[in-house]
């Protein structure tokens, strides 16, 4: 009898050492996975943010072209001539200011 | 109870059998043949993605952007999708006929194109719309900022963004540059992770000689005088006698590059275009006569009150009639029966060398492509009268560098420069190359130069360049009329001329030299009135940005 109750509490041993490895074993599982799917999510964010950036990016080109045809020599000419009346000054009309030393 | 022991016993051999077999599989595919599967996985879920760099830009000296790149998109209709697509309000956004959407639309393909190349505007304006089976491929677009400035040295792209012309044609694969690769990996639901960029973007420029500000100055001035002359064509060139750095290249009539272009408008007139010289070419057999005979800067010449037999059905005249000249103002007056005389004591040999000296009858080495040689003959070949005629710029022919390159060579002190058009090329900002500016040859000494330089001087003084003369400014320069060769007639045409002004200044120190070629004036063709006060026009708007000062200019202190 005594050597049966000595069985038995070995075997309530040995299955709690079993249930600890399993929880480990599901928590370093469960980490496991929960790691794969949020490298995963951020991946997905990584990727719509680089899709941003190269958007803005375009859209940026897109405005400094823009920028850059309004500011082209033949358009501020045009502007300066047609808009505001002004004229290509003379040789003549260009007085230099000397500095004093 | 005993069945029942059994049954749970059988169930549980059951599902430790079932488990078994699950972890063996398992085992198999995740262990033994992990190599196997976890490329087969790769396979299917990792793609490499290849992306083409934004071609490179083109600038010029100041950095100012005259070529760029950006990404656009082109439009496509499923036309087994577009079913109930409202043509109508489709042809608004994007700009296209009814009747060509509806064609296309017809046309029994998978798909069409219906435009290249839409701005992010129009691509937006077009997705708000949401229009069943249309779809947006990435193409390049190439804009250039400043419309039809330098057209000619920059060049263009066709529509598969390949260099037509130019620098475009020239640096072709060096603008293009190279494909990026990067590494995706798609889930089942198709969306993509990028895993690795093998690159990071590359940054290729090229950098021009070209000072934009002189470029839109000459172009202005060329399709201002286009008006009054009604001439074939304009061109005009402006250079750094010292380095042979071109600072302008302009022709008229011009093109606008981000427009469609008629292929026929792509050649460079600079460049392709070759004519006879005529009174230009004085300076060569100027610079010959002092080089061998020095003591003709003191001899008179008669002109023969403006007409001369040369042989028996060949008569040369003068503008004016002439008599009795000196060098300098046999020089001044452009007399062409006194250059026919100082031929004979130069003698042809001696001519020939000099003109090719100075580069005429062969490429100059600009690194653009597509230059005429032009034609001057080898001595042996003249015919008895070629050394009188050749000395006044006829029977021979010149490219406009060529003859901008001589007298650059007279304004530096006599060393014939390599003209170059490219400063130098960049990769991610770190400069791959560097063009320097290459001595040719000394062709005259620094005493000819000078007298030379005296000579154009006075050109501009009192001679035939008057109207290139601007207070202050001592102006250097010679002009030129020629006649036009007639191929059908066989003979030079008496309705087509080519008028002509080259010079320098500051004479003494030349900070440019500009040539100026007007190809077929309407009404009066001499050069004196024609092409010299384009010359002064040029002149004189550049002056300040180059910081001359003019010498009797009033200056508050």
């Amino acid at each position: 009898m005594r050597i049966h109750r000595v069985h038995g509490a070995n075997k309530v041993k040995r299955s709690g050492v079993y249930f600890k490895w399993s929880i480990i074993i599901i928590i370093f599982g469960s980490f496991y996975a929960w790691q794969r799917i949020e490298s995963r999510k951020l991946g997905y964010k990584i990727s719509e943010i680089n899709g941003r950036i190269l958007s803005l990016a375009k859209e940026n080109k897109y405005l400094t072209m823009k920028i850059m045809d309004i500011t082209a020599m033949n358009n501020l000419e045009e502007v300066a001539k047609k808009r505001l009346g002004l004229v290509t000054p003379k040789p003549s009309d260009i007085v230099v200011m000397e500095e004093l030393k | 109870m005993r069945t029942v022991r059994y049954k749970i016993i059988f169930i549980c051999l059951f599902i430790f059998f079932m488990f078994f077999i699950i972890g063996s599989r398992l085992f198999w595919v995740q262990i033994v043949n992990y190599t196997f599967f976890a490329q087969e996985v790769s396979k299917q879920s990792k793609r490499i993605k290849k992306t083409q760099t934004l071609r490179g830009n083109i600038y010029d000296r100041n950095m100012v952007t005259l070529a760029t790149s950006m990404v656009a998109e082109s439009c496509y209709i499923e036309t087994k999708k577009a079913n109930g697509l409202d043509v109508e309000l489709f042809s608004k956004c994007t700009g296209i006929s009814p009747a060509d959407i509806r064609s296309k639309l017809n046309q029994n393909k998978n798909s069409v194109l219906i435009k290249r190349k839409l701005l992010p505007d129009e691509v937006l304006k077009i997705k708000s719309k949401n229009f069943p089976g249309v779809y947006f491929e990435k193409e390049q677009l190439r804009f250039y900022p400043e419309n039809s400035l330098a057209n000619y040295v920059v060049g263009v792209v066709g529509t598969d963004n390949k260099g037509l012309s130019g620098v475009e044609y020239l640096f072709d694969d060096f603008l293009t540059g190279l494909a990026k690769k990067y590494v995706v990996m798609k889930d089942g639901k198709g969306r993509e992770i990028i895993l690795d960029n093998d690159s990071e973007d590359e940054n290729r420029y090229v950098v021009l000689t070209i000072d934009s500000r002189l470029q839109h100055i000459a172009e202005a001035v060329l399709k201002k005088a286009h008006k009054t002359t009604n001439a074939k064509s304009l061109t005009c060139i402006i250079q750094n006698p010292y380095t042979g750095e071109i600072l302008a290249m302009a022709s008229y009539p011009s093109y606008d590059p981000n427009k469609k272009i008629d292929p026929k408008m792509l050649k460079n007139i600079s460049l392709g275009d070759a004519f006879e010289p005529g009174s230009v070419f004085k300076i060569v057999t100027a610079a010959a006569a002092l080089e061998k005979h020095p003591e003709v800067l003191s001899k008179n010449f008669f002109c023969e009150n403006g007409s001369y037999k040369l042989a028996k059905n060949i008569t040369i005249h003068d503008h004016e009639k002439y008599g009795l000249l000196s060098f300098q103002d046999m020089f001044a007056y452009s007399s062409n029966i006194g250059f026919a005389k100082l031929a004979r004591i130069i003698g042809k040999q001696d001519l020939w060398q000099y003109a090719r000296s100075f580069g005429f009858g062969m490429n100059t080495g600009i690194e653009l492509t597509g230059e005429t040689s032009g034609r001057l003959e080898p001595a042996s070949k003249w015919s008895g009268v070629s050394c009188e005629i050749i000395s006044f710029g006829q029977e021979l022919s010149a490219n406009a560098l060529q003859i901008i390159n001589s007298f650059s060579t007279v304004a530096n002190g006599g060393v014939l420069m390599e003209p170059k058009i490219i400063k130098s090329i960049f990769c991610n900002n770190k400069d791959i190359q560097t063009f320097e500016p290459v001595k040719i040859r000394r062709v005259i000494s620094p005493a000819t130069a000078d007298s030379i330089r005296k000579m154009l001087e006075a050109v501009v003084e009192y001679g035939t360049g008057v109207q290139a003369k601007i207070d202050g400014i001592k102006i250097a320069g010679k002009t030129g009329t020629a006649q036009k060769y007639d191929k059908h007639l066989k003979r030079y045409s008496d309705s087509k001329y080519v008028s002509l002004f080259a010079g320098f200044f500051p004479s003494k120190k030349p900070e440019v030299t500009i040539l100026v070629i007007v190809d077929e004036p309407k009404g009066d063709y001499w050069a004196s009135s024609v092409a010299t006060p384009i010359f002064r026009n040029i002149s004189s708007n550049i002056l300040e940005y180059l910081n001359i000062r003019q010498e009797n200019k009033f200056a508050l202190k």
